[in-house]
């Protein structure tokens, strides 16, 4: 799972258990507060109520509909209901405003209040309040009854509803803000990280040799690090190629020497040590090809290696054209580079070729010549004939085999061919390592 | 012909020293970039053996500043790093072959032999004047078609003049390349010589190889009769 994804996914978690959260804190709350008030309206109901109920001295208990505090309560189907019953349940007063199959009333400690909500015979459900009280008459006669209101408008549970629903859509609306604020400043933060690996990429690619160092401070150690990394893995290398270089060059001015004394055993021992040198030398040259190799501009080592092939042949007809981008680049050690121009140009100026023309195209590189080609009937077999360098004999084979040992190393691979140009041709698939 | 070896390595140095003198050359020879530098800008050499691992300044560097004090010689570069880059490297700072060691002394000589030939505008190892041919490899001479015996001065003189054919070289210049410092210079023997070749290449005095332009020097009175 991506860094991006991880963060984004937690961010979302953080985001829904917080928003969550709150909603239903502030649900509770409010819910609260409006049980509240409702109950505290329909307590101010019952004392209206007990106002405008009177008692006769026979006892008889009237309420005057003019003094009720609730206009509602004289309108049928109002969804507001009261009753006065007595201790037995017989009703002794009721508004005009009728609900049917209210559930009766559950007698109570005088003086107490009862809330609760009750479920009507059309399966709503009303929030009802009673209060069981005592009418003292004059005569010291008591008579003790139950007021009960009954609250089926559903205002409160309207309000609430409608509280909760705009509740939690102003909560996904915050969440999906802040969602998006979230991503722009995921984006932000992470752009730093995806510059490096990208950076990283271009020098494993060979199109970037360091990584810049102006990464926000947390990465700016890496990219320190990865920069050290690298310059201390290239001087090693190529302090293991200047030693070897200098280790050949030490050995070889004695064999030179050595070849030059007249006697022929150690003139054959020194040419054998001279070819042990050079077969080490090649595959030192080809084994330690490093990942992180800096790519090769091609034109101008075909332009170089040309230049220098007129001056060694001194052939004034000798023709090179290059059909190459100059930005063309080639992902590989510059000195490697040489060795493989170097080798196919020499054996084509050589044999006697007059034109040789190189041309990149889908990632292969051709060099083609008019000379005389290749003698063999299947010229691969040039490049098959032993696995060792020195497998060759001197000759066209030897420049052949380490093209060949060097392009392998690239992961590349080499064919031969016979050019239209009339000589041969020698095409280089090199399709990973063009830049 | 004079050639000019630089090769901080004595032993190696002489064998080529030996070997070029065994070819007529006359020497100079330096272990060291800066003397080599010296005498290339200073002798009259007419080609260089430059090893390019020198003490003082390499061989590149030395064979860069003779070019650019105008030393026109043909040069071969001695090298033991003998990858493609560095060729180009050699070829570029002025340098005309080079050749990888270990090597052969004979394919030295053959370089050099091709280098001075090429220098002269020869393309052939035979450098031929009408009738009159020198063949530079095998050091042989024939007069329609006849080998004539030189002995090595006899040759060295008329090589001399036949590769920079048509030009005409003064006694002290003739002297200078044929002899090494330290040998007899006598004009008078350089006379002996040129007397001698005439004898050998022309008994019956209807070819005259050699002009002699009094106060200025000898030239090669033959046309060349082979483009390159």
């Amino acid at each position: 799972m991506s860094l991006s994804a991880r963060l984004v996914a937690g961010s979302v978690m953080v985001l829904a258990v917080f928003l969550g959260l709150t909603g239903i804190a502030i649900s509770y709350s409010v819910h609260q507060r409006a049980d509240a008030a409702s109950q505290d309206r329909l307590q101010g109901l019952v004392f209206g109520i007990l106002g405008a109920t009177n008692v006769s001295d026979s006892g008889e208990l009237s309420v005057s509909m003019g003094e009720l505090p609730e206009r509602t309560l004289a309108l049928e189907g109002a969804g507001l209901y009261a009753e006065i019953v007595d201790s037995d349940g017989m009703r002794l007063w009721r508004s005009r405003s009728i609900i049917e199959s209210v559930p009766p009333v559950r007698a109570s400690a005088i003086g107490d209040w009862q809330q609760e909500l009750v479920k009507l015979a059309n399966g709503d459900h009303a929030r009802r309040i009673q209060l069981q009280t005592v009418w003292e008459q004059d005569n010291g006669a008591e008579l003790p009854f139950i007021v009960h209101v009954v609250d089926a408008r559903g205002d409160d549970v309207r309000a609430m509803a409608r509280f909760n629903r705009s509740l939690w859509a102003t909560l996904l609306g915050v969440a999906a803000v802040l969602l998006v604020l979230q991503l722009a400043v995921l984006r932000a933060a992470l752009g730093p990280l995806r510059k490096l690996g990208r950076d990283i990429d271009a020098m494993t690619q060979g199109n970037k040799e360091v990584l810049e160092e102006d990464f926000p401070k947390e990465l700016s150690p890496l990219a320190t690090s990865v920069n050290a990394l690298h310059a201390r893995e290239r001087g090693r290398h190529e302090s293991y190629r200047h030693l070897l270089d200098d280790l050949a060059h030490n050995l070889k001015t004695p064999l030179a020497i050595l070849h030059n004394l007249d006697d022929s055993t150690v003139s054959t021992q020194a040419n054998s040590m001279q070819r042990s040198i050079d077969r080490y030398l090649q595959r030192a040259a080809t084994e330690t090809t490093t990942t992180l190799t800096p790519s090769v501009l091609l034109l101008p080592v075909l332009e170089r290696v040309a230049e220098s092939m007129r001056k060694l042949h001194q052939n004034p007809a000798l023709q090179f054209e290059h059909d190459i981008s100059p930005t063309a680049a080639l992902r590989a050690p510059e000195a490697d580079v040489y060795e493989v121009i170097g080798n196919l140009y020499d054996n084509a100026c050589k044999y006697g070729a007059h034109h040789i023309r190189t041309r990149l195209h889908d990632g292969v590189l051709s060099i083609e010549d008019d000379g005389p080609g290749f003698d063999a009937d299947n010229p691969q077999d040039l490049l098959t004939r032993g696995a060792r360098a020195d497998a060759f004999t001197e000759g066209k084979g030897i420049g052949l085999a380490t093209v060949k040992q060097f392009v392998v190393a690239w992961g590349g691979e080499v064919q031969l061919a016979r050019s239209d140009l009339g000589g041969a041709r020698c095409s280089l698939t090199l399709r990973s390592m063009i830049g | 012909m004079r050639a000019l070896v630089v090769e901080d390595e004595d032993t190696l140095r002489e064998q080529i020293v030996v070997a070029l003198r065994a070819e007529g050359f006359a020497i100079d020879s330096s272990g060291d970039g800066r003397e080599g530098l010296y005498l290339a800008c200073e002798m009259p050499i007419d080609v260089a053996v430059v090893d390019i691992g020198l003490p003082e300044i390499d061989g590149l560097q030395l064979v860069r500043e003779a070019r650019n004090a105008g030393v026109t010689v043909p040069v071969l570069l001695l090298t033991a790093r003998d990858t493609w880059q560095d060729k180009v490297e050699g070829l570029e700072a002025g340098a005309d072959d080079y050749l990888a060691k270990p090597f052969h002394m004979p394919e030295l000589l053959a370089r050099l032999r091709a280098l001075l030939r090429r220098a002269g505008g020869w393309a052939e190892p035979t450098m031929r004047f009408g009738e009159l041919e020198i063949d530079t490899r095998a050091q042989s001479v024939s007069v329609r078609g006849e080998a004539v015996s030189l002995t090595a001065y006899e040759y060295r003189v008329l090589a001399y003049l036949a590769t920079n054919g048509g030009e005409v070289i003064s006694k002290a210049r003739l002297l200078d390349h044929l002899y090494d410092e330290d040998e007899m210079r006598d004009p008078n023997v350089l006379e002996v010589f040129i007397r001698r070749l005439r004898q050998k290449l022309d008994p019956d005095k209807t070819l005259s190889p050699i002009e002699t332009l009094r106060g200025r020097g000898y030239r090669l009175a033959l046309e060349r009769s082979t483009d390159t």
